[in-house]
């Protein structure tokens, strides 16, 4: 397995883009401007004629142990012996559990080892789609992934494949093969805080009341000046779901959109009516052990060689706390993990993975989460 | 510039130059310090915001708290009344838990399981079952009983068990149900001992005699149905013997009520006495007893009945002493039997009833066997009565009249009004046939108010025959009249109606009549005499005949039985009587009237003793109205000749 990094910053390659024609996965991540800039896509695709292109927008991308904005980073991925096959479909205006059966449909269930999910980040419903997809796949396929980003905007997202770059798109990347190996890790570092409240008025993933009262009026309260900054700042205070209807799970929701006249908030997941929720806050030095200990999570299960590709989807309600101090857990991660490794991946709205080993893939938010992809033998 | 950095620059950036690179950094650093304080201020505002939010809930959970420790203070009161209430209660009551453990009961639970709480609810189910088990009389029964509650947790149960101690509980038995979810269960015991006992004895008093504590009418009959199915099955045979006490009526009379029914206890253990196995006696009336007994073969049966008849008699064989007085008291008895005189209970029982009639009709103290002719006999009363109720309706009554002679002068002195029942074309019924049923029926004094009625309507008719308008009437009265408190307010009436003149009229009345209730009768007479109406004791000499009432009542006539005046010239005692009763009747004043003289001896046997007024055949058989007219007419111009003949002489 052999990953060649390249960024695109201020007009700008980091180094030559080289012609390589062994090149059978190309992932894009970076700003929404790229969506609509054919050049730049036009040259990846002439240095890489035979692979396909995959990615989406962000909220910030990551290279290595470093955070890109307006940037756009193109990870190449040469496999040895591992097989690649995509899909891709609308969700506007279709059933997701249709949708998501199509999908899995036109990728041979035979030794798929794992799936990549990037999807539209702002007109989906991240937990319908993962529960779809999961129930659609085999068991046995790992599923991790990501919903795409718009910086603070929380306006447009789009998934690229090829020479498309389309809203309100799904697409699938399964990889095949008997040496490959994944490993993968989510931690949060929220702590909870202030008293559980119950959902006493949500519909699927909007949420209106909590204890009776309208929920976005608690958030104001609680961001004061910040409240202005809605969705954006709403990140500092991600909810922490226990529904107790469902084994008392645990999940934690970040807020993709408010409504001013309907005093209701739309969570990146559902927000089960009778479900108890408490609001979370950040603590950096927890954020920053959380992102390493999904490394160490991600890395524990298998014995990753040298060349490994190392995806890192984290939250973008972790970088509006972590602020200046983001790249701390991409430090955090890389000196977990080494740095003989190709780091790639983006600030989402949401993260795609298993909680742990043998479980079944939720949406997750606020997370650091890690899906580290190696070849044996290579 | 974040104020702080500046402040530092200030105080210790002395010589630091600031290039365009040293601005950018410093630009970082001032962010970083702005970012630091952002936090800060956001972790404050948190903070406040939950330490508000966390003392409003504080608030609210200490007014919920009161709201609780106040609920909780009325529950426990609740629970101390309930407790209170439950151990009012006389039932028991006890509440399983899952375990089979009693975690709730009363003080009358406690009670039943002669146990404190303490100890009961600190059992194991399986100590509570040995405990109940050892309680019940039946435990094998009362665990079959109790089964469909291991079957269905929502059985609800109610019986009755019975405890060693001989007592009787019902009990009731309901799951305790949270919604749909079973929780335990909760038996209540009522101790119905006393109702059962009470029951028991109400059944018994329903069927016995409170006064001997023999069995009753309905006692009887159920048991003779169920004996003549048993009988009907096994070909038995059974008889039943109606019995009837002769003459109790004088006891209660004599030495009154409470007297009387201690006689009746005694009789019925004598009877009680002479019982085989298997028989019964049951007291139904008054003085009213029914045997019953059963036998196997015809053969066997008759001898039963006759040692059994025997027996019966010879309870009453010797006189009885009460209340230190002797009394005579012997019974008639009617035997019915099964199958052959009827099949059916309240048949065999009135064939026994018309057999002891017979009975008493052939002179008491003896045992009839029923057969058919009495039932016809009986069939002939009935029909009596009904034509005798016609006939009092329809006043199908005729009067004839006997002459009163004065023995000295041949003069008509009275007439005795004789009733008779005319049935169709003239044939008559004599008093004899019918004047007993009358008694019986209660009509007696319907008849005497009837004969006063035509008396009083023909002497008014009588008061244009010189011959008959001054001559005193006499009516006989029934001892039951005088028992009839509305008699004598009738004749009273009656004679005011025809405005008849009292002092002609007597009223014959039998010595038995003044037997029955000497007091009564001396009011009634006392009533009579103010209105001066003549009173006779007839038939005397076949009574009581005892001085003291001649001495006691107002009265003016004694009439001597014809018995005695007939065997005048066949019997020395019969002289002597009638001497005597003329006698007594002549020293006490009174007016001796002599019956049934039939001959001119008797008539001068009687005078020459003294007899004041004969009455009989020699002179006149009773005879319709007409021909008295007529022998009075006869007799005065008899007289006026005979007169004629003295003066010519």
């Amino acid at each position: 397995m052999k990953n060649t990094q390249y960024i695109y910053q201020a007009d700008q390659w980091d180094k030559p883009l080289q012609l390589d024609i062994e090149v059978r996965l190309v992932l894009l991540f970076g700003c929404k401007t790229f969506s609509q800039n054919n050049h730049c896509i036009e040259q990846v695709r002439a240095a890489f004629p035979n692979a396909e292109i995959i990615g989406c927008t962000s909220s910030g991308d990551i290279a290595g142990n470093c955070l890109y904005d307006e940037s756009l980073i193109v990870t190449a991925i040469e496999f040895s012996t591992t097989k690649i096959r995509i899909a891709w479909r609308s969700v506007i205006g279709d059933d997701i559990t249709n949708v998501c059966n199509e999908l899995a449909a036109e990728l041979p269930k035979d030794e798929l080892k794992y799936a990549l999910v990037l999807s539209d980040g702002h007109s989906i419903n991240g937990s319908e789609l993962v529960s779809a997809l999961v129930a659609a796949l085999p068991e046995q396929t790992i599923l991790t992934g990501g919903l795409a980003g718009d910086g603070m905007r929380f306006k447009e997202t789009t998934v690229w494949y090829n020479d498309k770059s389309e809203q309100g798109r799904v697409l699938v990347c399964g990889l095949y093969g008997e040496d490959l190996v994944i490993g993968h890790g989510t931690k949060g570092g929220w702590d909870p805080f202030g008293p559980v409240r119950t959902v006493t008025k949500s519909k699927a993933n909007c949420l209106y009341q909590l204890d009776g009262k309208p929920a976005l009026t608690l958030y104001k309260d609680y961001l004061g000046v910040y409240a202005e900054q809605l969705p954006a700042s709403a990140m500092r205070f991600p909810l922490l779901l226990t529904d107790e209807k469902n084994n008392s799970t645990e999940v934690i929701r970040t807020i993709l959109e408010i409504n001013e006249a309907e005093e209701s908030m739309m969570f990146a997941g559902d927000i089960p009516e009778g479900a108890k929720a408490q609001l979370m806050r950040a603590n950096f030095d927890r954020l920053i052990d959380g992102a390493e200990m999904a490394a160490m999570q991600a890395s524990a299960e298998i014995n990753a060689s040298q060349h490994s590709l190392v995806l890192l989807i984290s939250c973008l309600g972790r970088r509006v706390v972590l602020n200046q101090r983001t790249e701390e857990e991409l430090e955090a991660v890389v000196e977990e993990l080494g740095t003989e490794h190709c780091y790639c991946g983006f600030y989402s709205y949401g993260e795609i993975a298993p909680l742990t080993y043998g479980e079944k893939s939720t949406l997750h938010n606020q997370t650091m989460t890690i899906t580290i992809i190696a070849e044996r033998n290579a | 510039m974040h104020s702080l950095l500046a402040r530092i620059l200030r105080k210790q950036g002395h010589g630091i130059k600031v290039t365009p690179e040293m601005a950018g950094f410093l630009d970082h650093i001032s962010e970083a310090f702005d970012q630091a304080d952002d936090d800060r201020k956001m972790l404050e505002h948190s903070l406040q915001l939950t330490s508000n939010e966390l003392n409003d809930i504080n608030g609210k959970l200490n007014n919920q708290l009161e709201q609780v420790k106040g609920f909780q203070h009325e529950t426990e009161n609740m629970l101390i009344k309930q407790k209170a209430l439950l151990d009012a209660s006389p039932e028991a009551m006890f509440s399983f838990n899952l375990a089979g453990e009693i975690v709730q009961i009363n003080q009358s639970g406690c009670d039943f399981f002669n146990k404190e709480e303490i100890e009961i609810v600190a059992m194991t189910g399986e100590d509570v079952l040995v405990m109940i088990l050892k309680k019940v009389l039946e435990p094998d029964e009362f665990l079959a009983k109790i089964n469909p509650m291991f079957n269905s947790k929502h059985a609800r149960l109610h019986g009755f068990i019975n405890t060693l101690d001989e007592k009787t509980y019902e009990y009731y038995s309901v799951p305790e149900l949270a919604g749909d979810r079973y929780i335990g269960r909760v038996w209540c015991c009522r101790d119905i001992t006393n109702i059962k006992r009470q029951e028991a004895l109400l059944k018994y008093r329903a069927y016995h005699d409170t006064l001997t504590d023999l069995p009753n009418r309905t006692f009887l009959i159920e048991t003779l149905e169920k004996n003549i199915i048993l009988s009907e099955r096994n070909k038995a045979r059974m008889a039943v013997i109606f019995i009837d006490l002769d003459d109790f009526k004088k006891i209660n009379d004599t030495v009154g009520h409470a007297a009387g029914d201690n006689f009746l206890k005694t009789i019925t253990i004598k009877l009680n006495r002479i019982l085989r196995k298997g028989d019964v006696l049951a007291r139904i009336g008054g003085d009213e007893f029914v045997l019953v007994l059963e036998s196997r073969n015809e053969g066997e049966l008759y001898e039963e009945f006759d040692t059994a008849v025997k027996r019966l008699l010879a309870v009453f064989q010797s006189p009885f002493i009460v209340k230190g007085k002797r009394f005579v008291v012997t019974c008639s008895a009617g035997m019915a039997r099964f199958p052959e005189d009827a099949k059916q209970a309240n048949e065999l029982i009135g064939k026994a009833d018309m057999a002891m009639y017979q009975a008493k009709r052939q002179g008491k103290n003896k045992v009839v066997m029923f057969d058919s002719s009495l039932e016809e006999n009986i069939q002939h009363r009935i029909y009596n009565e009904e034509k005798l109720h016609h006939a009092i309706k329809n006043k199908e009554f005729v009067l004839h009249y006997q002459p009163q002679i004065d023995i000295k002068t041949g003069n008509l002195i009275g007439v005795e009004a004789l009733i008779r029942w005319e049935i169709s074309h003239g044939e008559l019924i004599y008093p004899d046939q019918f004047i007993g049923l009358a008694e019986e029926m209660g009509l007696i004094s319907r008849i005497t108010e009837l004969v006063l009625e035509t008396v009083c309507e023909r002497r008014e008719a009588w008061r244009t025959i010189p011959t008959l308008a001054n001559v005193p009437i006499s009516i006989n009265l029934s001892a039951l009249d005088f028992n009839n408190d509305q008699f004598i307010q009738n004749v009273f009436e009656i004679m005011g109606t025809y405005n008849f003149d009292s002092s002609l009229l007597e009223f014959e009345l039998t010595e038995t009549a003044v037997f029955d209730d000497l007091e009564k009768v001396r009011n009634v007479l006392s009533k009579l005499k103010q209105h001066f109406v003549k009173i006779a004791i007839d038939d005397f000499g076949t009574g009581y005949s005892s001085f003291s009432y001649l001495q006691d009542l107002d009265i003016d006539y004694l009439k001597i039985d014809k018995s005695f005046v007939q065997d005048l010239q066949q019997n020395k005692r019969s002289v002597a009587i009638v001497k005597s009763i003329i006698d007594i009747g002549v020293n006490l004043g009174l007016t001796v009237i002599a019956e049934g003289v039939e001959t001119e001896e008797d008539a001068a046997f009687l005078k020459a003793h003294g007899c004041h007024i004969g009455q009989g055949y020699l002179y006149s058989k009773p005879v319709p109205e007409q021909q008295l007219i007529a022998y009075a007419a006869d007799l005065l111009s008899l007289l006026e000749c005979d007169i004629d003949n003295q003066a010519k002489r």
